[in-house]
């Protein structure tokens, strides 16, 4: 994807590109049941979602802002845009994908990637999605990958409607509310019973809007026995004024299945990123989720898991990096809610110039799910005195036969380290750009190669002090 | 008498409240009738009475919470208010025991350490009968500099009693606090203890112990603020959950700015005997200084089946061997309390405690 010979500015600039071309449509700015009508509408919604939205609206006026987490009075639903339509169709070929906006994606890498060794690829443009495909011979296995609107009106409509929002529903907290009554645009992925697929599929969601939200929708059901990596990428230009992203992700991994779910998020620092997403995995299946939090002004972001099934694992790796003006609070969070599963949660954090970086976590033992074992661990490193950093786990615990274990560590780079390799001839900022690449590892082994190279460029970025 | 106090033990950040730990509600009621009776020790000639007037500059916080140290000192009928004159340490601890026999005993306890002293206080609260009876405490600490303040605090209320204790304390350049709390008994046991180390090189310890079987809910808060430059604390909790108890607890290491060169560990370690009880722990680490070490470790979980097995092999009971293994945590907090006498009988105690368990 991205250039290893690129320097911070110009990665800075790669992701500040704003386009210029006027959407062809979008709605007025605020909340109110004229506008979700109007969403609705120029979607087409089948009337059941044009239901489902006002109700969400109803939910969302009743829901109190959350009392705990990073301070969201910045954040004005009245000035938020909650839709904003491109002037593009939803293309399968990148050459009919309007210039700009295709240009975008180019400077992004997602074609070169998809050429490279994607088995699909979805990008969405601030609420819709413009660009999806599939490889053919993965199309002829049976998977479907689809945009969720061509999803929720075609052949696996009924799919759709049964497992939309069923994990993640408007009550769950406020802002899941604001999305079932905005949400557009997303990926739906289904994988059939036994079908592996090899190479990963990617979604990327590009905002390009001032002042505006995006709401995307992403919805993969796992079959039996299925496999898929899924990854998922996010960008957007900076502006003085704030931006929302509240998507939703829920994920249904069926028995003896293995989604692994790869995230690089990457938002401008005027963005409140208030995202959700959410995993149940069935008898012996697995959920791997591989995060990496590098942007927004304000995150609350824990993929949280249920292990339903006996024998279930999850395994979280996630690292944030909070610069300057950031509040990323973020972690993960699993419920054992049967015997004998799994889970394994891996969180890094860096603070540095002033950011905030919070971890949080929860980690549920249901009565009955005994044989169950769990392994929370969390570094957290400070780049220096004007930062923040905060752990915040908590582990309940209600039955005997469980295994947990339980480890945090706080501190700063070891002067030590830095002084051996500044003997060595390297540069101070040098030393400490890789001690914290390093600190990074057990989260970029796990991307692709070229997803491991934009994270570190990314460390590289935040190191310099650029973004 | 209806006692109704909330927010109590407050998580110092707050997370998803579906996790029921960013606090507590304590409702009970007792006789309005206090009856009970208190063993002192005699005061050492180099330890003097003090009172609350002496406190008034210090800035104190609290853990369990303003609503209930409020309460409790403005009801307060009991104390212990001490203070340890200036370079002389106390060899012989300060001892109040205290045997409720009904209604609510509130006591304001102040002890303070000038500086370069050394004092011991032991407060024991006990209640043999079957009444509901309400125990709350407020304990200050002031440690001047390089002063030395040791508190155990041992309670052991029947099973229809509620407990609640807060510790605070300001510790001074040097200075070291080290508060020992062994929760045996009760119903419900609410327990903070906020440990500021202000000074420089100040360093704090607090060891716990529970014990917790029936319906027992147990609810603990520890705070320690490192505000000074190379400050330490260490904050060690082990205790064993039996049939449908439900514990909690809260641990936190504060880093402010500029306590430079400071260390804070934690560790918990909980036996759990029950497929019915409840263990919920929260260990945060709060950090705002670039130059410190903040750890936790935590190990939840039942006895290793090797060991219980190994120790069956040797002829040991089950009970029995669970009964050494529960005591063996008890063992590490019992080394803080003055005095083979309570030391045995807190073994006693406990054992006859697992045992009657084993036979219900």
């Amino acid at each position: 994807m991205s250039d290893t010979e690129k320097t911070a500015g110009d990665f800075r600039e790669v992701y500040d590109r704003r386009g210029t071309m006027e959407p062809d449509f979008k709605v007025t700015s605020g909340l109110t049941p004229e506008i979700i009508r109007t969403i609705s509408d120029e979607k087409g919604d089948p009337d059941w979602m044009r239901e489902f939205r006002l109700k969400s609206l109803e939910l969302y006026n009743t829901i109190p802002v959350p009392d705990w987490g990073p301070s969201l009075d910045g954040l004005n639903m009245d000035n938020i845009v909650t839709y904003v339509r491109p002037k593009s169709g939803m293309e399968h070929s990148w050459d009919d994908v309007p210039t700009e906006i295709k240009d975008t994606f180019e400077s992004l890498g997602i074609p070169e990637a998809e050429r490279a060794g994607l088995a699909g690829v979805g990008a969405q443009y601030d609420s819709e999605v413009v660009y999806h495909s599939v490889r053919k011979e993965v199309a002829e296995s049976g998977v479907v990958y689809t945009d969720m609107d061509s999803a929720l009106k075609g052949e696996h409509s009924e799919m759709v409607r049964e497992h939309f929002m069923k994990l993640l529903p408007p009550t769950e907290h406020k802002f899941m509310a604001l999305h079932g009554a905005v949400w557009s645009g997303g990926s739906f992925v289904y994988v059939p019973p036994n079908v592996s697929v090899e190479i990963p599929l990617q979604s990327y969601f590009r905002f390009n809007a001032a002042g505006a939200g995006q709401f995307e929708h992403t919805l993969i059901i796992l079959d039996k026995g299925a496999t898929l990596h899924f990854i998922e990428g996010c960008s957007a230009p900076k502006y003085n004024v704030a931006n929302l992203h509240a998507g939703c992700v829920e994920l249904f991994v069926g028995e003896g299945a293995r989604l692994r779910y790869s995230t690089i998020e990457n938002w401008s620092k005027n963005m409140y990123n208030l995202n959700s997403k959410r995993a149940t995995v069935a008898k012996d299946g697995a959920v791997e989720w591989v995060s990496g939090s590098f942007g927004s002004h304000t995150s609350y972001l824990y993929p949280m898991s249920i292990l339903r099934g006996e024998g279930a694992r999850m395994e979280y790796t996630g690292i944030t990096f909070a610069g300057a003006g950031q509040e990323l609070d973020t972690g993960a969070q699993v419920i054992h809610a049967a015997p004998r599963t799994t889970s394994s949660i891996t969180g890094k954090s860096l603070s540095k110039d002033g950011g905030r970086s919070t971890f949080r976590s929860s980690v549920v033992v249901n009565r009955g799910a005994y044989g169950c074992k769990t392994s929370v661990v969390c570094d957290s490193l400070m780049l220096d005195n004007k930062s923040r950093s905060d752990t915040v786990p908590v582990i309940d615990v209600r039955n005997d036969d469980v295994d947990i274990g339980y480890e945090a560590k706080i501190g700063r780079i070891s002067e030590q380290a830095i002084y051996y390799l500044m003997s060595r001839g390297i540069s101070e900022g040098d030393a400490k750009a890789m001690i914290v690449n390093g600190f990074a590892e057990p989260i970029s082994k796990e991307l692709p190669l070229e997803y491991a190279v934009e994270m570190n460029n990314l460390i590289t970025l935040e190191m310099s002090g650029k973004r | 008498m209806e006692i109704k106090l909330k927010e109590l033990n407050a998580l110092p950040v707050r997370t998803w409240h579906r996790l029921g730990v960013n606090g507590n509600t304590v409702e009970t009621s007792a006789d309005d009738t206090l009856s009970y009776s208190v063993t002192r020790s005699a005061l050492p000639d180099i330890v003097t009475e003090t009172n609350a007037e002496e406190l008034r500059c210090a800035e104190f916080r609290t853990a369990v919470g303003e609503e209930a140290t409020e309460y409790i000192r403005r009801e307060s009928n009991a104390g212990v208010r001490v203070r340890a004159r200036r370079g002389y340490e106390v060899e012989k601890p300060v001892t109040a025991r205290y045997s409720l026999r009904s209604g609510a005993l509130l006591d304001d306890n102040i002890i303070f350490a000038e500086a370069g002293s050394s004092l011991t206080v032991v407060l024991i609260f006990d209640a043999f009968n079957g009444k509901p009876c309400f125990h709350g405490g407020s304990t200050r600490i002031i440690a001047e500099n390089c002063a030395t303040v040791n508190l155990i605090q041992i309670q052991t209320l029947n099973n229809a009693s509620t407990h609640i204790s807060d510790v605070s304390a300001i510790i001074g350049n040097g200075a070291s606090v080290n508060v020992t709390q062994i929760e045996l008994g009760g119903a419900s046991a609410t327990v903070g203890c906020h440990l500021k180390l202000e000074g420089n090189t100040a360093s704090a310890r607090a060891d716990t112990f529970y014990f917790g079987n029936g319906d027992r809910r147990l609810d603990f808060n520890y705070i320690a603020r490192h505000l000074g430059d190379g400050t330490t604390s260490s904050l060690t909790a082990s205790g064993a959950l039996f049939d449908r108890c439900d514990k909690t607890y809260r641990g936190t290491l504060d880093f402010i700015r500029g306590a430079a060169g400071s260390k804070g560990a934690e560790i918990e370690n909980t036996l759990l005997f029950s497929p019915d009880a409840r263990n919920r722990s929260a260990p945060l680490i709060l950090c705002e200084e670039e130059d410190v070490e903040g750890s936790h470790a935590a190990s939840i979980g039942k006895i290793d089946a090797n060991k219980l097995y190994y120790m069956q092999s040797r002829g040991l009971s089950e009970v029995e061997a669970k009964r050494l293994l529960v005591t063996a945590q008890l063992e590490t907090v019992l080394k803080n309390v003055p005095g083979e006498e309570e030391r045995e009988r807190l073994r006693d105690y406990l054992s006859g405690r697992i045992k009657a368990n084993a036979l219900r």
